[in-house]
């Protein structure tokens, strides 16, 4: 059964890792954590959802529109919010609100004029399961775990590999600076949060195929949150290694001591986490501003 | 240094002053309060339409649920009009959205009673809820009646005393753990269950252990029982030690969104055992969200639209709504207000304490939910539904 | 007994008091904090026994409550007060949810999800309107004294306080300590009207109304959260046509004052009757500037 366990863990900690990712880039630029961003994620699910019931578009081209919707409403939220907030030069803490209160209204706007019925994504994918010696693993979740894999792998090239990534790490280490080298910072800015969305979406469709649409479901972001936090705020490896140890921890847990106490393990661990290591396991260590 | 002593003289008198202010400002609220609660609301003309007011989620999600209750009880007030009304006259109802929450419940409620001046209340289908509606009713003496709150406590407090105008249409869970436990032993002849249960929901605690307890009478085995909490999506961590554990049953008594889940996940893992569950399972949205995983799966819940006598109130609701497929909650509506109107027609005036009495003193009303019979001693009563899930559609069992 | 508007004005006394706390610890030390809603929880709950199982008096319970959350603050601050500002605010959203989680599970002293019942109604207008006026007053005395222009240093320039001399943590741990100490004087108050508390009551969306209201009201003016309160809590029921889209027009008040107008309706202003006349005198001069114009 541990074995069974493990791949439930990972499983789990898959799509944790995917959201923790988008939160962690947005942290890692502009220093404050987007409450929003479990939202966006549900943005995607229900586009998915309409575009795929539809039966116009074949299912990728629904799930690319998911992607893009989301990415699109990341995109104008920094346009139309963040962006002003930074322009006036109030503190970081305010970003966090304005996207608490984004948070609200993107899931109070779906509830109202979608309504609150859960929706099933059509089956797309058989629900079958696949054994192997004794340990069953099903199908969507093969296929969310390869997709987040790859998708991770194709981000780490993007970051590391290529200008664009140059940019984006250099406005984040400083923005001043960069500017100042001629980087066009409003728009990487822009770009990051295109990029955030649209792996928000992702995560949003994945997790409505693996379980149910419902405006509250972008809840689960601050699973991803507090693996963003454990990994280190502002890492991008920190919060995939974070969420996968938050996704294992979360089983094991649940299934070897006691379900009900499992989230009490998982705030103690995190207090615990930061107590010794206040920036995380992987966090840049940031000074309070002066 | 004069200066300075002064004009520090100066601030904390100023700010004494305003604090002065600040506290004047606070009076006149309090005085404010006191007047308004002394305002004449609107009086209650004896010879208007009699109005029953209805407690439900309006929105939030369990919004299908208040929903259709509000709906029921609209229609049902439109039949009764038809047929003549109560004591001849009409029947008007009042709904307000309680969203599922107690705060917003207990304020509704209140509206209601002291400022729409209804003669009842029906709703909510939450337990949690009317427990806390229960001592209110009371000390407002306007009957509250229940639909499927199935604790115990809504009408009978935890040191045994009786709420005496707390009323509920549906059974309660350890009636249903019962019969779930002999669906169990008997219908499908387990000797041994497993339990997933929600330790959020008290509810499902509840009715979980009164299970267990009827199951073990039975001579059968819980052999592993495992917690999970509402609002989770992933419950394979528990399933799979269920799965080890290898019952030939497992109880689910969850809300139908969360059963989808369990069952799905469930399959996936390779448990093929029938799952049980209760009155949480019961929405026609489960089988669109659960699909195959719930084929042969059993469930208890009050008497629902499966029974063949609701058909011509399901087609009239269809009518009336749209097509929309009601739920068993604008079932218990219309019982409830027929119910009502039983009662006052008993009672032959129209007044709250005249209907809790009669309420009290029901020893049969035949609704399109059954037969009711109360218990003066609890407000309890006894009637069950179970239902039997087969390619894809809900079948009676008993 | 308690008509429908008294009850509304109930609890509108009871937020209040809990914004207060708040609005002390948010608005004036910057501390963001979602914790205050579980020590609404310990203090309802601490206070429920009190009244319940040693069968003493309201107020008694009242300061019981304040006592048990002041410890637990007291612990918790000593713990996470020294993380940077987004930590902080983690910890203080863990250490909520996990009072949710024990209150949950607690079954024999809390009484888990059934909740705790048959709490005693002893909360009414007058019992709130004299814990208001209190509160208040103990408020405003305290933020226009040298502890509250400390609280107001940090906020402004922590480090620069810092090296002034001013015990920065311990400033921030009393601030802490009192906002959770309104927070449970709430939290009584909260569960000897509702004669029941239930752990779902106080969970993280309430602590982020908190948060949300004093940011609304102003962040750094006691009488804009307090008037912000007031309005957010009186508007859902009074627009309960509209109330479908009540938390939908919250959210977007959010966004809306903190994009645009960042320093709350109040702003760092009081409410006083100076500010009042100013605002109705430049009114009149405007028109009389027009009209002089316009000879």
């Amino acid at each position: 059964m541990i074995i069974q366990q493990l791949v439930n863990g990972i499983s789990v900690g898959s799509i944790y890792a995917l959201m923790a990712t988008g939160y962690a880039l947005i942290y890692s630029l502009l220093g404050f954590s987007n409450w929003a961003h479990g939202d966006i994620a549900m943005v995607g699910a229900y586009i998915g959802f309409f575009a795929i019931t539809a039966s116009i578009f074949p299912w990728w081209v629904a799930f690319l529109l998911a992607i893009a919707g989301a990415g699109v409403l990341s995109l104008l939220s920094e346009r139309i919010a963040y962006r002003r907030i930074r322009q006036n030069n109030s503190p970081t803490m305010f970003l966090m609100i304005a996207a608490m209160g984004l948070s609200v209204t993107i899931q109070n706007a779906v509830l109202v004029f979608i309504g609150s019925k859960f929706k099933t994504y059509p089956q797309i994918l058989p629900v079958k399961a696949i054994e192997i010696g004794g340990t069953f693993i099903g199908l969507i979740d093969l296929i969310s775990l390869g997709v987040t894999v790859v998708v991770l792998g194709l981000l780490f090239y993007l970051i590391e590999r290529t200008k664009f990534g140059l940019a984006v790490k250099a406005s984040a280490t400083n923005m001043q600076v960069a500017s100042l080298l001629g980087i066009n910072v409003d728009k990487y800015i822009s770009l990051v949060f295109l990029l955030s969305g649209s792996l928000a979406g992702l995560s949003g469709v994945l997790l409505g195929m693996k379980y149910t649409v419902y405006p509250q479901m972008g809840n689960i972001a601050l699973k991803a949150f507090i693996a963003s936090v454990f990994g280190g705020l502002g890492s991008v490896p920190g919060a995939i290694v974070g969420a996968v140890v938050i996704g294992l921890m979360e089983v094991f847990v649940a299934g070897y001591v006691n379900a009900g106490l499992r989230d009490l393990f998982t705030f103690a661990l995190l207090i615990g986490v930061l107590v010794v290591r206040p920036t995380g396991l992987f966090g840049k260590s940031v000074q309070d501003k002066a | 240094m004069k200066n300075y002593v002064e004009t520090k003289s100066i601030q904390t008198k100023r700010s004494m002053m305003k604090s002065k202010k600040l506290v004047l400002i606070a009076l006149a609220l309090v005085l404010l309060g006191g007047m308004l609660s002394g305002c004449a609301p609107k009086a209650a003309k004896d010879d208007g339409p009699i109005r029953i007011g209805y407690v439900g989620a309006l929105s939030g999600e369990t919004a299908l649920w208040g929903q259709a209750g509000l709906n029921g009880a609209l229609l049902a007030a439109k039949e009764i009009n038809a047929a003549g009304g109560i004591l001849g006259r009409q029947v008007e109802v009042v709904g307000l959205d309680g969203r599922a929450e107690t705060t917003d419940t207990v304020n509704a409620f209140r509206r209601l009673v002291t400022e729409e001046k209804v003669l009842a209340v029906i709703g909510t289908n939450w337990s949690s809820l009317n427990i806390a509606l229960a001592p209110i009713a009371d000390e407002l003496k306007v009957p509250v009646i229940a639909t499927a709150a199935s604790n115990p406590k809504v009408t009978v407090d935890e040191n045994g005393k009786l709420h005496p105008y707390s009323f509920r249409i549906g059974f309660i869970d350890p009636f249903q753990g019962q019969v779930l436990a002999n669906l169990a032993s008997n219908t499908i002849g387990a000797k041994t269950a497993g339990v997933i249960y929600d330790v959020g929901s008290d509810y499902s605690t509840g009715l979980s252990q009164y299970f267990e307890e009827q199951f073990v009478k039975n001579g059968g085995q819980v052999v592993s029982k495992v917690e999970a909490h509402t609002g989770d999506n992933d419950f394979r961590a528990q399933l799979s030690v269920i799965k080890e554990a290898n019952p030939e049953v497992i109880l689910v008594p969850w809300i139908y969104k969360d059963v989808a889940l369990i069952a799905n996940q469930a399959r996936e893992l390779g448990i093929t055992v029938p799952l049980l569950g209760g009155d949480g399972w019961d929405s026609p949205e489960l089988i669109d969200l659960a699909g195959p995983a719930i084929e042969g799966c059993y469930y208890t819940s009050q008497p629902s639209f499966a029974n063949p006598i609701t058909k011509p109130f399901y087609d009239a609701y269809m009518k009336e709504y749209n097509n929309l497929v009601p739920e068993t909650e604008a079932l218990f509506l219309r019982d409830g207000l027929y119910w009502v109107k039983d009662a006052l027609e008993r009672a032959g005036e129209v007044s709250s304490d005249a209907l809790r009495t009669a309420l009290e003193n029901t020893t049969k009303f035949d609704g399109l939910m059954g037969s009711m019979a109360i218990d003066p001693a609890t407000h309890n009563q006894e009637t069950c539904l179970c239902v039997h899930l087969q390619e894809r559609r809900a079948r009676m069992v008993r | 007994m308690a008509g429908y508007y008294e009850g509304l004005l109930i609890i509108v006394g009871i937020n209040i008091i809990a914004v207060i706390g708040v609005s002390i610890l948010t608005g004036f030390t910057r501390l963001f904090s979602f914790g205050n809603a579980a020590f609404m929880a310990i203090g309802a709950y601490a206070g429920a026994i009190i009244s319940t199982k040693l069968k003493m008096p309201l107020p008694i319970a009242i300061i019981g409550g304040m006592i048990v959350s002041a410890i637990i603050a007291f612990l918790l601050g000593k713990i996470t007060l020294g993380l940077k500002g987004d930590y902080f605010l983690i910890a203080t959203l863990g250490f909520g949810e996990s009072v949710r989680v024990i209150a949950e599970n607690w079954q024999a002293v809390t009484g888990g999800s059934r909740g705790y019942t048959g709490i005693p109604m002893k909360t009414d207008i007058v019992v709130v309107g004299i814990s208001v006026v209190i509160a208040i007053f103990i408020a405003w005395n305290l933020l226009h004294s040298k502890i509250g222009r400390n609280f107001q240093a940090i906020r402004e320039q922590e480090v620069a306080a810092d090296a002034i001399g001013v015990d920065t943590a311990k400033y921030k741990n009393l601030a802490f300590m009192i906002s959770a100490m309104y927070a449970a004087w709430a939290g009584v108050l909260w569960g000897h009207y509702y004669s029941l508390v239930v752990p779902s009551m106080f969970n993280l969306v309430k602590s982020q109304e908190l948060t949300i209201t004093v940011v609304i009201g102003g962040l750094g003016s006691l009488s804009g959260s307090i008037l912000s309160t007031i309005f957010l809590t009186l508007l859902p029921e009074l627009a309960r046509a509209a109330a479908e889209y009540r938390m939908l027009a919250y959210g977007l008040a959010v966004v809306l004052v903190i994009t645009l107008r960042p320093n709350g309706l109040m702003g760092y202003k009081e409410i006083s009757l100076k500010v009042i006349v100013a605002w109705i005198k430049a009114l009149f001069s405007k028109k009389t500037a027009a009209v002089g114009k316009a000879e």
